[in-house]
């Protein structure tokens, strides 16, 4: 009568985004506001709309092209923290949202150096080192014992835990 | 002992239990699905119908506590796979 958990990260604990950066050899750059991207929005791809609330991002799509290439160049060049990769022209923008959670921007065109280390658009391999930090240090704050950790050779990370009873 | 497994594309699968609901809520949103059935067999003792993740029947056990070993030892060999339910 097992259940099975999906867990799908939301990333709300900058200690660990910074822990996942160091653990990948990035560097994180705090209140850092400024961040290298293309510098202007042409209005060629969809609006990020996770960036945005909802009411916000309709919004934006309804303003006229002029009017949202200025409006996004303006948005997307600044940031409250950010992200840099040795070797890659662009870095990554890190912005606080209201829910609480972080997200993360960056511009890829022409960028593969900042998507092989980033793992592709999603950026799997930070979503998935965050995941790592954020697992380990709150396994500690609770009290639950890492009995081993584990890289399987499709590169998911298992970890072997004994769980406390608080 | 529990196994947490973080894929590659950074989501997270565990077999559920109580004693690491707060840890994974911590983490992000989480979707809990049942990824089998233990049942008394037609004939004798018990058994563990892994359909739910795909998998076979496991059994006859005899007692129902062995299936429930051998359902959450199959999960385990398997990756924990995430159940269609939750897909």
């Amino acid at each position: 009568m097992s259940h099975v958990s999906g867990i799908t990260a939301k990333m709300k604990d900058l200690d660990a985004l910074k822990a996942a950066c160091e653990e990948l050899g990035f560097v994180f750059n705090a209140d850092k506001t400024t961040y290298r991207w293309y510098g202007s929005w042409v209005d060629d791809s969809p609006v990020p709309e996770h960036l945005f609330a909802p009411e916000e991002a309709a919004r934006i799509k309804a303003l006229s092209k002029e009017e949202r290439k200025k409006f996004m160049t303006a948005f997307l060049s600044t940031c409250d923290h950010s992200i840099s990769i040795p070797g890659a022209d662009y870095e990554i923008a890190v912005r606080a949202m209201e829910d609480g959670t972080y997200s993360l921007g960056f511009d890829w065109y022409g960028q593969p150096k900042l998507l092989a280390a980033l793992g592709g658009k999603d950026a799997p391999k930070l979503v998935q080192a965050y995941s790592h930090r954020k697992l380990l240090s709150d396994s500690a704050r609770y009290g639950h014992l890492l009995e081993s950790e584990q890289r399987l050779a499709d590169g998911t990370i298992k970890l072997r835990l004994l769980a406390s009873r608080y | 002992m529990h196994e947490i497994l973080i894929a590659p594309d950074g989501t997270v699968r565990v077999i559920y239990s109580d004693a690491l609901a707060p840890l994974l809520a911590g983490l992000g949103d989480v979707k809990t699905a049942r990824a089998s059935h233990v049942e008394p067999a037609r004939c004798w003792g018990w058994c563990a119908d892994m359909s739910p993740v795909d998998g076979p029947m496991l059994g006859p056990f005899q007692l129902r506590d062995d299936a429930l070993k051998a359902e959450a030892a199959w999960l385990r060999e398997h990756g924990t796979p995430i159940p269609k339910e939750v897909d």
